[in-house]
């Protein structure tokens, strides 16, 4: 049975006194007895006075001893009551000083929160799980107002990053300030753990033991990452269930925190090593190409230069070519790689200059020494000046021309339109290259500017490239602020379309030398 | 005009094959052709005579083209080519442009090398890397390559920069359309009129306050362009007289 409240005993009582009197009095009146009229009014009504003081004065001091505990535990637990206090009965609150009391307790409650979750906030996020762990107590300290806490960490996920060992958590501390581990700690981890039960690693609580009592927080992740947090408790009252749960809650915080530090360690060095690796790519890749570079020069000067010693015969004289050409292939196939690698190191930047596009689309298609095939050059639209580095765009032009001659049957035409819209400084430049060659599907014009992506139709007709020339060639094109398009149908050919910035050709007009006319 | 009738330059790279072949060809161009298999070896020929113009390989084992250029500028104000194996987008490449004319990116054909080397020789020489314009008002940093005005600092790209080193080598006076082609392109460029055109429009668009109504980059229309040392004297009291 349950014990009846305080405030419904004292409301009984109040009943038993007066019930009694009031029912005697009602009866009287109602029946009118004999007796009334011979004692008189007055005197019946003195006796009943005298008799109901004396019942009264019975039943309090009867129950008087109930009636005084129950007034003292009514106040004693408005007093005592707190915010989550569980273990406090719903308290009357129509008593002023009690009210104002709850009032107090819940501000200070609130502040500690407060003041919990902006240290658990400012924590920063770093790769140190040994500060984080510091860190961590400092909130026991401020919420408790207890300078005693520290931080033992009993099993550590990465012993070299977090070491096993008791933390003070000062703000100055290096690695001699981790001191070891002591029965003490060792006590504590394994002290009654009645609130911990049923795998709730998080539990805070008061234990005695061989060195006296000691509040222990839970400071738990996953299976690897055992910590406690702890203060000596000898002499203290015990903490309220709130309490208890707010160190629960800081206990879960700092386990959270120093598992992200471990987290963002792992993260750390896994993304150092792989900067590593890439940087020991980039200058492999920078020395093989350098490697390359210097003979391919000096293949293509030896033969230029063979080639025009007089009196060569004119098989020679091919074939000196031959190896020029094929040494200028070479060159800008290494070129290409070299292009896709600094893609990825986003280290691009190509020069700003002016020039005529033409020129360099006829270079360009001369280079290719395609001289079998009809090819074409159209210009349309006001005169213009690309914007741009004609190095990048003549191997872009290369990439892409290259891939006309090889995707179509050998003689069918090639034909690059040139044109420019808009005007001022908003002017444009389109360079359109188009084939009649084998096209391409719809599923794989939109994967041709990918990196290493060939057609299945284009391994069937060219069985080995490497796959970067367009993905290179927009990568150039957008280091130079412009973008590249692809129009095509499967057996219709294929139109590429670059668009760069342009400046329009007219003589600037001078009117300081008008004025001077 | 050539600072010589037969220029000396200075050839170093540790590839000999490459060094022996541009060599000729060089020599075949009328250039009177010292060679260098390394950095300290450039350094010693330096010592005993000066070249018109210095060709450094940048990949060199010991002393780099880096360093190399380092120690040529400190001796002298010699014009420098690098060959490299790398291009504009590396940071060293952008750092050496502070000691260095000009790069080619290796591989290159011989014949852009001996075209640059015409353009290097056939510019006045570096001088003065800064001039301050109209008290202040404009600053050209030519080894910086960029341009201060009141509005703030702007990049030159090398173009801009080798037009306003001509222009300013005739502070004041008219440079003929066609003696800014000759000295602001090589001949591979395959540049025309229009070339200067847009260029000067595009320099104006950072030096100048109104690009419409310029006071620094003067037309004389038919003629060529000059550079006013003053905004007083953007009126042109100077030329034509």
């Amino acid at each position: 049975m349950e014990p009846v409240r305080p405030s419904l005993r004292l409301f009984l009582l109040f009943l038993l006194v007066a019930v009694p009197p009031l029912a005697a009095f009602a009866a009287v009146a109602a029946l009118e007895p004999a007796w009334l009229d011979r004692f008189g009014a007055g005197t019946v009504l003195l006796v009943a006075g005298l008799l109901t003081a004396l019942w009264a004065g019975t039943v309090s001091i009867v129950a008087g001893r109930g009636f005084l505990g129950d007034l003292r535990e009514v106040l004693t637990l408005a007093e005592r009551g707190r915010p989550g206090d569980g273990s406090a009965a719903p308290v009357d609150l129509e008593r002023g000083g009690a009210l104002e009391r709850l009032g107090a307790a819940l501000d200070e409650r609130n502040r500690q929160i407060a003041d919990l979750a902006g240290q658990v906030r400012r924590m920063p996020i770093q790769a140190d799980p040994t500060a984080v762990a510091r860190a961590g107590v400092r909130p026991a300290r401020s919420v408790t107002h207890d300078p005693t806490w520290t931080l033992a960490i009993l099993r550590s996920p990465a012993p070299d990053t977090l070491r096993t060992g008791e933390y003070t958590g000062d703000e100055a501390g290096d690695e001699a300030e981790i001191a070891p581990l002591t029965d003490v700690h060792r006590w504590a981890s394994t002290a009654d753990t009645a609130d911990a039960r049923d795998g709730d690693s998080s539990a805070a609580r008061v234990a005695g033991g061989p060195w006296g009592a000691f509040a222990i927080v839970e400071v738990v992740a996953g299976e690897e990452l055992r910590a406690i947090l702890l203060a000596p408790w000898e002499g203290r009252p015990d903490p309220s269930r709130a309490d208890l749960e707010l160190l629960r809650l800081l206990g879960q915080q700092s386990a959270t925190a120093i598992e992200h530090a471990l987290l963002v360690g792992q993260l750390r060095e896994q993304a150092e090593e792989l900067a590593r690796l890439s940087a020991i790519q980039v200058d492999f890749l920078r020395g093989v190409t350098h490697d390359l570079q210097t003979p391919l020069t000096s293949i293509g000067a030896v033969a230029s230069e063979l080639g025009k010693t007089p009196g060569l015969g004119a098989e020679a004289r091919t074939d000196l070519d031959t190896i020029a050409h094929q040494a200028d292939r070479l060159r800008r196939m290494v070129a290409q790689l070299l292009v896709v690698s600094r893609l990825e190191a986003g280290a691009l930047q190509p020069r700003v200059e002016v020039f005529r596009p033409e020129p360099l689309v006829q270079r360009t298609w001369d280079a290719l020494r395609e001289n079998d095939r009809p090819f074409q050059i159209t210009s349309s639209g006001p005169a213009y000046l690309v914007v741009g580095d004609p190095d990048r765009l003549e191997q872009v032009l290369w990439a892409l021309l290259d891939n006309a001659v090889k995707y179509s049957r050998p003689g069918s035409g090639i034909e690059v339109a040139l044109s420019s819209r808009g005007h001022g400084e908003s002017m444009l430049a389109e360079i359109e290259i188009r084939d009649q060659g084998m096209g391409m599907s719809p599923e794989a014009a939109a994967q041709a500017f990918d990196q290493f992506f060939r057609a299945d139709s284009a391994r069937r007709m060219v069985p080995n490239g490497s796959g970067v020339g367009l993905h290179a060639a927009r990568g150039l094109v957008r280091a130079m602020g412009g973008e590249i398009a692809l129009r095509s149908e499967l057996g219709q050919g294929t139109t590429l379309i670059i668009t760069l910035p342009a400046e329009p050709v007219e003589e600037p007009a001078e009117p300081a030398a008008e004025a001077l006319g | 005009m050539l600072p010589a009738l037969r220029p000396a330059v200075l050839l170093v790279d540790d590839d000999p094959t490459l060094l022996s072949v541009l060599a000729r060809r060089l020599a075949r161009e009328g250039f009177d052709v010292r060679t260098e298999p390394s950095g300290q070896a450039a350094l010693k020929a330096l010592d005993r005579s000066w070249p018109a113009l210095v060709v450094a390989d940048l990949m060199m084992p010991g002393m780099d083209g880096f360093e190399l250029c380092r120690r040529i500028k400190r001796i002298a104000d010699l014009p420098i080519i690098v060959l490299s194996a790398v291009d504009a987008g590396e940071a060293k490449v952008r750092a050496l442009e502070e000691y260095a004319e000009d790069y080619i990116t290796k591989p290159f054909n011989p014949d852009e090398l001996v075209a640059r080397i015409q353009r290097v020789l056939r510019r006045a020489p570096a001088g003065r890397g800064q001039v301050t314009l109209d008290q202040g008002e404009l600053e050209v940093d030519l080894v910086r390559r960029q341009v201060s005005t009141p509005a703030g600092t702007q990049p030159l790209t090398p173009t801009e920069a080798r037009l306003l080193q001509v222009l300013i080598g005739s502070l004041d006076r008219t440079v003929p359309t066609e003696t800014l082609l000759d000295r602001v392109w090589s001949d591979a460029d395959g540049a025309d009129p229009s070339y200067v055109w847009v260029t000067v429009r595009r320099l104006r668009r950072k030096i100048e306050l109104d690009p419409d109504d310029p006071r620094y980059l003067l037309t004389d229309r038919g003629v060529g362009y000059r550079l006013a040392s003053s905004a007083a004297l953007a009126g042109g009291v100077l030329d034509g007289s």
